[in-house]
């Protein structure tokens, strides 16, 4: 349903998307991971027609993104990142354009401003940021569209209402429609994603079902040794994050876990115990490297 | 979405339209006084000829009604400035700063085309260029009915046909800018040193005849206020040519703007 292939868009030598591809079918959830300034927003763009991509394709349905953008919008709910309105509209005027522009139906609505309360008679310039969240994601669901679109969706939400839109999300998944879904907040991306991918300097450098991430994954284990420095002395030789007598240590590879399991012989050790694999987990040291770069 | 852009750009519309109508009433309503007590004639006639020639003043007919008083004062001088920042600001509220803002995605996430939305905002445009020259011609007419001004509804009619038209077209050539760029400072400046080019060239043709070749670089001498009044002026053929660079330039922003890679 939404595919992106082989898409190429440079800004700069390291700004951009670079051969890009992925596939999110149908009754599916796909998450889109990365730092900030990685791409996920610019592949979104590619996908609403706003960027024409130097080579590859992004289509929707059987539409390319951006010779046919009117047909393909017909067919998307968009959650932009960022939310601006016009300040001087009130909610109901933007939820009446989008009634109009969007031929939206009026139970569906309903349902939906039940589920995200909002005064709706609020001019968008006194809005909180949690308040335009919400009138954008009512916005985006009141279109019973194929496809969404949703950029960093929970962004300002509390957490109840981050729940809420979860649920919702997995509603719209199980009655077909096929969401691309971008955030840097994990356990949501657990709960609702079947695929994702991680994105980072334009760069797909992983894409896999969340199981296969989780399985294939850098281990964490907690080691809890007799003495700091015996910690001190462990983490030296392994790259290890020591804090008093314990030490992190992440492990991605069976030679690695062997080495491990070697090295830690050689101590007196309290507790060895493994972290419970999350996406986090998998994810995490990837932002890592991007800041210290 | 005509009806939300409407109500988001109301303000400024309505600035302009009833700032300027104030200003054509206070002349109006003042116009009798003046008339009665020649104290502005013989100001006029202690100027030196080159600054009037350069402001387009006539001394000899200036003060013989208040359209003359108002084709040397508003039309010929004012206006053009006011012309000037209704086309920037907008091509700015409309195009440039939604752009800039990321507000036009309120609109470019529904199933419409990128030439719909300028045909739209175009359509916005030239309903507020209206809107200032038709409550300008209802104020001269209000005017007319309370202080008995004795006006020529022919010149009247041509002066407000001829700034809508002239609002209409600069507003285009705005318009235009406003699609070149992602930021809204880029095309304001562009489209403000367009202008005040157009604007200096006029008062630099004025000085001499030897500098009067470059007014035909300028849109305004589309709009000659004091050739109108005096009927010496071909006004319907350069409406004719302003609506002309008006359209040009809406075909413009349209193609452009279909092109154009947004980063909303």
């Amino acid at each position: 349903m939404i595919q992106l292939h082989s898409l190429t868009k440079k800004f700069s030598e390291k700004q951009g998307l670079f051969d890009v591809s992925f596939t999110v079918e149908p009754g599916t959830v796909f998450g889109f991971i990365g730092p900030n300034g990685a791409g996920k927003s610019t592949a979104i763009r590619h996908l609403m027609g706003l960027l024409k991509p130097d080579s590859g394709s992004a289509t929707i349905g059987s539409f390319d993104c951006w010779n046919d953008s009117e047909r393909v919008k017909a067919l998307v709910g968009y959650l932009p990142g960022e939310i601006s309105f016009p300040a001087d509209l009130t909610g109901e005027d933007i939820l009446t354009l989008t009634r109009r522009m969007d031929k939206t139906s009026p139970e569906r609505e309903k349902e939906l401003r039940a589920l995200f309360p909002i005064d709706t008679s609020v001019k968008v310039r006194k809005m909180s940021k949690g308040m335009k969240q919400k009138l954008a994601i009512i916005r985006c669901f009141m279109k019973d569209a194929p496809v969404y679109l949703l950029d960093e969706p929970t962004s300002g939400l509390d957490p109840l209402m981050q729940e809420r839109f979860l649920e919702l999300v997995l509603k719209e998944k199980d009655a077909g429609k096929a969401i691309l879904m971008s955030s840097h907040h994990f356990p949501e991306m657990e709960k609702t994603c079947d695929q994702a991918a991680l994105i980072r300097n334009g760069r797909i450098i992983m894409q896999d079902s969340i199981e296969g991430l989780i399985a294939n994954s850098r281990k964490l284990f907690h080691i809890e040794f007799a003495s700091a420095e015996d910690a001190v002395a462990f983490a030296g030789s392994l790259n290890g994050h020591v804090i008093g007598n314990r030490v992190d240590v992440s492990v991605s590879t069976t030679d690695e876990l062997n080495t491990l399991l070697q090295k830690v012989s050689q101590y007196r050790v309290s507790s060895f115990r493994s972290a419970p694999a999350d996406l986090e987990i998998v994810f995490i040291h990837y932002y890592a490297e991007e800041g210290s770069l | 979405m005509i009806r939300a852009l409407l109500k988001d750009n109301l303000g400024w519309i309505l600035g302009y339209s009833i700032g300027t109508s104030l200003y054509i009433l206070m002349i109006a309503a003042i116009y009798p006084s003046i008339a009665e007590t020649g104290l502005i004639d013989a100001k006029l006639d202690s100027l030196p000829p080159e600054l009037l020639e350069i402001f387009q003043f006539d001394p000899a007919t200036m003060m013989d009604s208040v359209l003359n008083i108002l084709s040397g004062n508003y039309y010929g001088l004012i206006f053009q400035i006011v012309a000037l920042l209704f086309a920037l600001t907008a091509a700015s509220r409309l195009l440039a700063r939604p752009i800039d803002s990321g507000e036009l995605m309120l609109y470019l996430s529904a199933p419409i085309s990128r030439s719909t939305y300028v045909f739209s905002v175009a359509g916005i445009g030239i309903a507020a260029s209206a809107l200032v020259a038709l409550l300008n011609a209802l104020v001269l007419w209000g005017s007319d009915m309370v202080w008995n001004l004795d006006l020529n509804y022919e010149a009247v009619v041509a002066l407000c046909v001829s700034s809508f038209f002239l609002l209409t077209a600069l507003f285009a050539v705005a318009l235009f800018f406003s699609t070149l760029f992602n930021e809204s400072r880029k095309s304001y400046l562009l489209g403000a040193a367009l202008f005040g080019i157009m604007v200096v060239l006029m008062i630099v043709s004025g000085l001499s005849v030897d500098y009067e070749w470059l007014k035909s670089f300028s849109l305004f001498t589309l709009f000659d206020a004091n050739a109108i009044i005096q009927g010496s002026s071909d006004w319907v053929l350069h409406c004719v040519i302003l609506a002309l660079i008006a359209v040009v330039f809406f075909i413009l922003s349209s193609f452009t703007f279909k092109r154009r890679n947004l980063t909303l």
